[in-house]
């Protein structure tokens, strides 16, 4: 069986029937986009791979659970790495520093990858809209949602370290998302 | 904390980005359940706040990283059953033809010993040994450069019977068998057995086709065959051996 032709909910569902392969060629169209979200979260490479490996590991035991309905493998591979991530910064309490910053223009004008021939077109484009639709964003909306989706940080630690009102932080990050979701649903 | 619909409905970006402090988290986390329009915009946040991570730039993984994922999960994938040696198989076979094969059976299976060093050695230059002077043995050697096929006709002492193993033949697609020819002096070719092998390449088949004792053929040879084998040879030839 050629696995790289097969589509993600057909590889999960080989996953859950303990085929090793279907992890494999999983893990080779997802690695780099897990990888990436977590060494952005937690700056330290050791533990940015840890938490990769934890994700397909999660991946390869709990492949029964997931939900075509609910989300896209990509997203759901996403959201595993993200709260595995935050838990990890939460429970070492350290923010990696470059955090502290916002999400840069550097980053949402990155022109996405052409040299990862795993990465399919439809997920460059989504990657292209996502990164257009954050940099519609306020540059102060964009600080304080950077410092919750990357840093793990509550509304209060967000106040804290802008030195901001607390309601000021909790208003800006529910216009960012606002925002987001009317762009991002616009795409759809 | 007590909070109205309408305040709880304000939390849930907020819930999705899993940025709320641990009162309103409890707060948000007891209004879901009933109700079903807050449960709906938690789900439409949450795929918007799952979207961000793909405007993250780039960076590849280590190339190591992937053989260590491999490793922690490949002891829980299934393992697969021991590979059973081809002299095991045949014994097996043998013993549920015994009433078929009588004192025959017996002998092969005593010619089985000393056949499987002939095996060992990739039954590359057969040599009947002393122990076995009742025994007609014939090894059969690949007729391919790149091929490891290995193969061994043993004939039992009165020569009406024999039995062929093979090795490392290539599992053919189903609707193609191998099928070994029984030659004798006057070049005439005898089907002797149509088979196929395993995911090994093995397979051990008793030679039960030939209208005369197996003794009258002086040469053999495997070929591929349509499925069901062939009345003649027509395809390539990948065994062949004399006695």
């Amino acid at each position: 069986m050629d696995f790289s032709t097969l589509s993600d909910e057909s590889l999960l569902a080989l996953i859950a029937r303990r085929r090793p392969e279907a992890l494999e060629e999983l893990y080779r169209r997802y690695s780099r986009m897990v990888y990436s979200l977590a060494i952005r979260m937690v700056a330290e490479p050791s533990v940015a791979e840890e938490i990769t490996l934890d994700v397909f590991t999660r991946v390869w035991d709990k492949a029964d659970s997931y939900r075509a309905s609910r989300a896209q493998v990509n997203t759901w591979l996403t959201r595993i790495a993200r709260n595995h991530a935050i838990d990890t910064l939460r429970r070492q309490n350290t923010r990696a520093a470059h955090v502290a910053g916002h999400w840069t223009d550097a980053e949402i004008n990155a022109i996405p990858a052409k040299n990862n021939p795993e990465e399919t077109t439809q997920l460059q484009l989504q990657r292209a809209r996502v990164r257009a639709a954050v940099a519609q964003l306020p540059d102060n909306q964009r600080q304080a949602l950077s410092l919750a989706f990357f840093g793990g940080y509550t509304h209060h630690q967000i106040a804290q370290t802008l030195n901001q009102p607390l309601g000021t932080v909790k208003t800006r990050i529910r216009s960012a998302l606002k925002k987001l979701r009317h762009i991002l649903s616009d795409d759809e | 904390m007590t909070l109205t619909h309408e305040q709880i409905t304000e939390l849930i970006p907020a819930f999705a980005l899993d940025c709320l402090d641990d009162e309103e988290t409890v707060a948000v986390t007891e209004h879901l359940p009933g109700c079903a329009a807050c449960r709906a915009e938690l789900e439409s946040y949450q795929s918007t706040v799952d979207r961000l991570a793909l405007a993250v730039p780039e960076v590849s993984p280590p190339p190591e990283l992937q053989g260590r994922l491999m490793a922690r999960v490949r002891p829980a994938a299934p393992v697969p059953p021991p590979a059973v040696p081809w002299w095991q198989k045949l014994a097996a076979q043998l013993r549920t033809t015994a009433p078929v094969w009588g004192a025959a059976a017996l002998l092969v299976l005593l010619a089985l010993g000393v056949s499987n060093l002939y095996l060992r050695q990739q039954l590359t230059d057969l040599q009947r040994p002393a122990m076995v002077d009742t025994m007609r043995t014939v090894s059969l050697r690949h007729t391919q450069p790149d091929s490891q096929a290995t193969g061994i006709i043993i004939v039992s002492t009165d020569g009406e019977y024999g039995a062929l193993i093979v090795e490392h033949l290539y599992p053919l697609p189903e609707n193609q068998q191998y099928q070994l020819w029984l030659i004798d002096d006057n070049d005439t070719r005898i089907s002797g057995a149509v088979f196929s092998v395993d995911d090994d390449g093995y397979r051990s088949v008793q030679i039960e086709e030939a209208p005369l004792p197996l003794e009258h053929y002086t040469r053999f040879g495997i070929t591929v065959e349509p499925a069901g084998g062939s009345p003649g040879p027509t395809g390539q030839r990948v065994l062949a051996g004399s006695m």
